[in-house]
């Protein structure tokens, strides 16, 4: 197991590299000279160009701009943002538990509705409630996350005025956005758990608790779902990528800070070196907490050996 | 069986034909099979249909559409739906139903020049992959883990963010992003065969490589693929209107469903059509991708069936 962590965390190490050589080439991959964008809106002449140049290295050769990017990062020091002025780890690790919660409750929502619609489902294989189960999937993987989130706000705020259309802060703030980020991902899970059930129903073991009396309850929940749900832990880290991209459209809609939101904005105002921060910290975040998930299934199915 | 195996790929390569089709799947022409199995699915037919319908209002909104996409109207804004003006008007007086007709032509060619973009890198390069093995292998592995590192939408956001938001660089940026799928599935698809008999009698008769990659492997990848595009498709329509949504797509006044949405974000308390029908469109579309893509998959390919 511990080998395992080590070689895991070691593949890491090329991944966290190519995320920073990309962060650190989209500055000069920008059609036109990069200059223009740190120039502001002060006219710009000869000098103030080679001026500014200077000030941010892009006179030398290309890898000793990166090996300064990169060893800058590694002590998070993501240089400052245009507009603020700020150091760009500080705006987005103001933001961050924003959209960890965000994620996180549409995860958690996402992993009750799924389970509970794909084991419903996949007991009720073959008759109306399934159909009807499996044809509300579909339709929850085609809503986009940007039409689900307004459908709700005029139902719920504009309509009912049950709940607060925009803003962060408190449950009845948080409700509409994770359902709405939540909405494809329990759909998915939805239709994976189904199809993992309809696999296990009919092993010789489910079989076996069922003959030895266990109440249906039982085989369900403590045999069946159980061993059903081990490809569905696996989703879980795919998913949480989804719903990170797409907390970006959802902290957008409901108006809440969190670094999509900031990524976004940071595009729309040609902030650069915040728009390569939050990239980078995302794409990290992303990768880590996949590796913890990969650890996680890995003690969790006694059935693998890695290593 | 090796025997007949080998006389069968001589005889098609001799003919010049690809391999894919009769012999292995018994006598009908595959795709008639296909169609066959498809048409017994109800939810393949209506999703089918649908898009049908969507793809022909979108290809004949220039002669369909009752107003201008773009001209305004100063006497009517956001007028509530009525027999003038079926979904209502904008906010610059603009029939919604005339920019959603022409609006498809948009969010849907973006969905389908991005999965083009897409597959045709990913193929080559998981063909590449599967083929070569060894450093093409763990080069172009290598290259896919670091753009499936990048969370969502993330990349493409990424990309448009350096490129700048224009029509195409949203069709490259949701390409781009798109890849590892194509890969993943194509170097899947092609390690497995490369143990078969047939590639190794092509191999045995002294095929070339491209010869062995494009007469007899590629053609045995395709269902899957098909299976992964169309999904993809509808995946792509919904990042592309996104992008769009957030402002970094397709500009307004172009009309393109996800900008079209974004436009009626701010009146949605007052005029909730403006947002409402735009919307209504993407959920369809992709809604009737699906329905197919699923009835594909379990015609094409029951091993991808989830």
């Amino acid at each position: 197991m511990l080998r395992y962590i080590v070689q895991r965390v070691g593949q890491l190490v090329p991944i966290l590299i190519g995320i920073s050589v990309v962060t650190f080439l989209m500055l000069h991959l920008v059609p036109g000279d990069p200059v223009l964008i740190f120039a502001g809106d002060k006219p710009l002449t000869e000098a103030r160009a080679a001026e500014i140049r200077h000030e941010l290295g892009l006179d030398r050769p290309i890898w000793i701009q990166y090996w300064g990017y990169a060893t800058h990062a590694v002590r998070g020091d993501l240089g400052r943002g245009l507009r603020s002025q700020r150091p760009v780890l500080d705006s987005i690790l103001e933001v961050l538990p924003g959209t960890a919660q965000l994620t996180l409750a549409a995860l958690a929502l996402a992993t009750a509705v799924g389970v509970t619609l794909g084991t419903v489902a996949a007991l009720a294989h073959g008759s109306w409630v399934d159909t009807a189960a499996m044809a509300l999937a579909i339709l929850g993987v085609s809503m986009p996350v940007f039409y689900s989130s307004l459908l709700l706000i005029l139902l719920f705020s504009f309509t009912l005025g049950w709940f607060p259309a925009t803003g962060q802060g408190g449950l009845e703030r948080l409700v509409m956005p994770a359902t709405a980020l939540g909405l494809i991902s329990s759909a998915v899970l939805a239709r994976l758990v189904r199809s993992g059930m309809l696999g296990v129903l009919h092993q010789e073991y489910i079989v076996t608790a069922r003959a030895k009396g266990l109440a249906p309850r039982a085989v369900v929940l403590r045999h069946a779902l159980k061993n059903a749900l081990i490809p569905t832990i696996t989703m879980l880290g795919l998913q949480l990528g989804a719903l990170l991209g797409g907390a970006v459209v959802t902290e957008t809609i409901f108006s809440r800070p969190g670094v999509g939101r900031l990524a976004v904005d940071a595009i729309l105002s040609r902030d650069f070196p915040l728009v390569q921060g939050t990239v980078l910290v995302a794409a990290v975040a992303y990768v880590l907490v996949n590796l913890l998930v990969d650890i996680s299934y890995a003690a969790v199915d006694p059935r693998i050996h890695y290593g | 069986m090796r025997l007949w195996i080998l006389g069968f790929i001589m005889d098609r390569s001799a003919r010049g034909r690809r391999p894919a089709a009769k012999g292995i799947q018994g006598g009908r022409h595959p795709a008639a099979r296909v169609a066959g199995l498809l048409a017994r699915s109800r939810s393949s037919v209506v999703g089918g249909a649908l898009l049908v319908v969507i793809g022909l209002l979108a290809l004949l909104a220039p002669a369909i559409s009752p107003y201008d996409p773009i001209k305004t109207n100063q006497r009517a804004p956001l007028a509530p739906p009525s027999t003038t003006h079926p979904m209502g008007t904008d906010r610059f007086g603009r029939d919604i139903l005339t920019r959603i007709l022409w609006g498809g032509r948009l969010s849907l060619s973006v969905g389908v020049v991005a999965v083009g973009i897409a597959a045709c890198a990913g193929v080559t390069l998981g063909l590449a992959s599967g083929y070569y093995g060894r450093r093409v292998d763990t080069a172009i592995m290598r290259f896919v883990d670091l753009l499936l590192a990048f969370p969502g939408i993330l990349l493409a956001l990424a990309i448009i963010a350096t490129l700048g938001s224009s029509l195409g660089n949203l069709m490259i940026a949701v390409g781009i992003a798109a890849i590892p799928e194509y890969v993943r599935i194509t170097r899947g698809a092609v390690l497995s065969l490369m143990e078969q008999e047939f590639v190794l009698a092509a191999r045995v008769v002294g095929c070339r490589d491209h010869a062995i990659i494009f007469r007899h492997i590629l053609p045995n990848v395709t269902a899957p693929l098909i299976v992964l595009a169309t999904l993809g498709i509808a995946g792509a329509i919904i990042t592309g209107s996104a992008l769009s949504f957030l402002g970094l797509g397709v500009r307004p006044p172009a009309p393109e469903w996800g900008n079209m949405l974004a436009e009626g974000r701010e009146f949605l308390q007052h005029a909730w059509w403006v947002a409402f029908f735009p919307g209504l469109a993407i959920m369809l579309a992709v809604f009737s991708i699906n329905l197919l893509g699923d009835g594909l998959r379990d015609a094409l390919d029951p091993r991808l069936r989830a």
